[in-house]
């Protein structure tokens, strides 16, 4: 094709005009300065050739804001294709935020894709491979002592860390060997492997985690009720997820401490999907920053899930006179038969803790284990509640939090109008509240709406 | 609205209406700068985009013009390429060369919202696919010797544990 000089159809515009329009472009975002003479050729060469190709002719900084939209393990795989992209895959504002989590990886993956981190990168999300179902064989180790390094080397600001199914052997790295620098840990159904049962794993570490001001341990066998005690101190956490732990309930030894002494400033506590009780949850209400409050246990449809799951633990029980499961292999006869259900002998380097799936305690149903006594703990008006109220100690009544502003309690069935009233009365900054699934009535919803019209309801 | 004269690298003249032909930022430029008023029979030399593209590039900005102005690009956000309108996607299924051709138009035209609906369709392309996978869906030459492939694969691999 001809240059726009020699173009016959070049209308009113002098060529010196278009040409320097074209040029300079001022309203432009993108920085066009950069692009050379013989860039914008090549850009006219293949127009007229057939169809432009990805890598040769496409410049780069069209193929960055293509870039822009993929995500770690994508990014990766591009690297491998040809040097042209090797070379912009390393562009430090590509893994700014580093999502891995949309493919299970193992700690060699997880290491070459992380080698492209830098001082940019403040995030880092990974995913391992776990086994869903108490049969170990699947675990693989996500993380290691010298990959943290490497990541606390490569990218000194990085923020946030989240880790997803994955697997941590704990003889070969501690909670200590975070970055210390993290202000939000997530760890999502994280196993952990050789523990010690006699002490917290965030044991000593309140020092080491100053700057933490998030941490989500959800859906984590491993977490115990004592593990409160040490993360109540420390110094900056206001947000606190522990929802789907299995373990947490009759803890009132740990919590009322934990929440007496520590937690000093917590703002945010998430206890859904816990099999926690009313005296369990009360020790709480001494959490004066506590601002939002989330408690509610598995719906319906998770109960018949959990039955099916009970079952299937029943069918294996752990070894007479050992904490160790046995392991269960299905030998699939290929030419005829049923499969044959065959047990193996324990590993032995695996102990029982692991094998504890994620399921509420079958004894008890759960959707019971809070009701208005807990609810009714939290917060305090000047006066004296109006009301269903029954005051048993005045002096505690007026100690306990007031601050709250979100509060949501989902499906547990005794939680009822007493709470609501308590409510209307006893929290005045509250702004929101979910009580979906539990035993209130229409008429407490509306004589909560009259008195507290700021607060939204949801039921 | 007044129309404008729009001409594409083969020599075809489209006449369209002006807010659609400002969608791009270059053609804006170019009014602004050159001082073309409005009702002369200006033409616009566009000779960077050929008929077929250009007339694709209006039907987009025709459906698209009455769009909010994007908002400023932020690192922070989340990455998403599901977000693409059904109409959008209807549009850009297209062969592989005129989706680049359309990258290519609606970067040299400056249309911020068409460069950014064709990029996340590209992007969807290289979604979960192997390099190999990538190479061919792109027709990618493997340029790395494999004496290469050993020591890409050994850099990126931070020291194994002891």
């Amino acid at each position: 094709m001809s240059s726009p000089s020699k173009n016959p159809f070049f209308g009113n515009c002098s060529k010196d005009k278009i040409s320097s329009a074209i040029k300079s472009r001022p309203g432009m975002k993108r920085k066009r300065s950069d692009l050379s003479e013989n860039e914008v050729a090549s850009k006219k060469q293949h127009f007229d050739a057939k169809s432009p190709n990805f890598v040769k002719d496409i410049p780069d900084e069209i193929i960055l804001s293509i870039l822009g939209n993929l995500k770690g393990n994508d990014l990766f795989s591009l690297s491998r294709t040809c040097h042209r992209l090797e070379t912009l895959v390393k562009e430090a504002s590509l893994w700014f935020n580093v999502d891995l989590t949309d493919k299970p990886l193992r700690l060699k993956e997880a290491k070459q894709r992380l080698s492209y981190i830098n001082e940019k990168t403040e995030s880092i999300k990974l995913k391992g491979m776990v086994s869903t179902y108490p049969l170990g064989c699947w675990d693989k180790v996500t993380l290691s002592k010298m990959m943290m390094k490497n990541i606390q080397k490569s990218s000194k600001n990085l923020k946030s860390f989240e880790l997803r199914e994955g697997f941590i052997n704990l003889e070969k790295m501690g909670m200590g060997d975070f970055p210390k620098s993290i202000e939000n840990l997530k760890f999502h159904n994280v196993k952990l492997k050789n523990l010690a049962e006699i002490q917290s794993i965030f044991v000593n570490m309140d020092h080491h985690f100053e700057s933490l001001s998030c941490l989500n341990i959800e859906y984590c066998s491993f977490l115990r009720p004592y593990d409160l005690m040490v993360i109540s101190k420390f110094p900056n956490l206001r947000k606190l997820s522990v929802k789907g732990s299995s373990s947490f309930h009759h803890m009132v030894p740990y919590c009322s401490v934990a929440a007496r002494l520590g937690f000093k400033t917590l703002e945010y506590l998430d206890l859904s999907d816990t099999p926690i009780n009313d005296s369990d949850l009360q020790c709480f209400n001494v959490v004066k920053t506590l601002t939002t409050l989330i408690v509610g246990c598995v719906d319906k449809p998770r109960d018949v899930l959990i039955e099916a799951e009970e079952k299937k633990i029943e069918a294996r029980k752990p070894l007479e006179g050992s904490n160790v499961f046995s392991r269960e292999v299905i030998v699939l006869q290929l030419r005829e038969g049923d499969p044959v259900v065959q047990r193996l002998p324990p590993s032995p380097e695996v102990c029982s803790r692991f094998y504890r799936p994620f399921i509420n305690p079958p004894q008890q149903d759960t959707n019971e284990n809070i009701s208005d006594r807990s609810i009714c703990s939290f917060g305090v008006s000047a006066e004296r509640p109006q009301g269903f109220i029954r005051i048993i100690n005045d002096a505690i009544r007026l100690n306990s939090v007031n601050n709250l502003q979100k509060l949501v309690i989902n499906n547990y069935k005794k939680v009822s109008d007493f709470s609501l009233d308590h409510l209307s009365q006893c929290a005045p900054f509250l702004v929101h509240l979910d009580v979906r699934g539990t035993g209130v009535t229409t008429a407490g919803i509306e004589r909560f709406k009259m008195r507290k019209p700021s607060c939204t309801v949801v039921f | 609205m007044p129309n404008i004269k729009l001409q594409s690298s083969d020599g075809e003249i489209f006449d369209t209406s002006l807010d659609i032909a400002l969608c791009s930022l270059t053609i804006k430029t170019m009014i602004d700068d050159c001082g073309i008023d409005e009702g002369e029979d200006t033409v616009v030399p566009l000779p960077n985009v050929n008929s077929t593209i250009l007339r694709k590039v209006l039907t987009w900005a025709q459906y698209h013009k009455d769009d909010p102005q994007p908002t400023e690009d932020d690192d922070s956000k989340e990455k998403r390429t599901d977000d693409i309108s059904s109409w959008d996607a209807d549009f850009l299924k297209v062969d592989q060369g005129t989706l680049f051709e359309l990258i290519l138009a609606a970067n040299y035209l400056d249309i911020k919202g068409l460069l950014d609906v064709t990029c996340k369709t590209v992007a969807n392309m290289i979604k979960g696919k192997t390099p190999e996978e990538i190479r061919k869906t792109f027709n990618i030459k493997n340029d790395f010797t494999p004496a290469e492939e050993e020591q890409v694969r050994k850099e990126n691999e931070w020291c194994e544990e002891k």
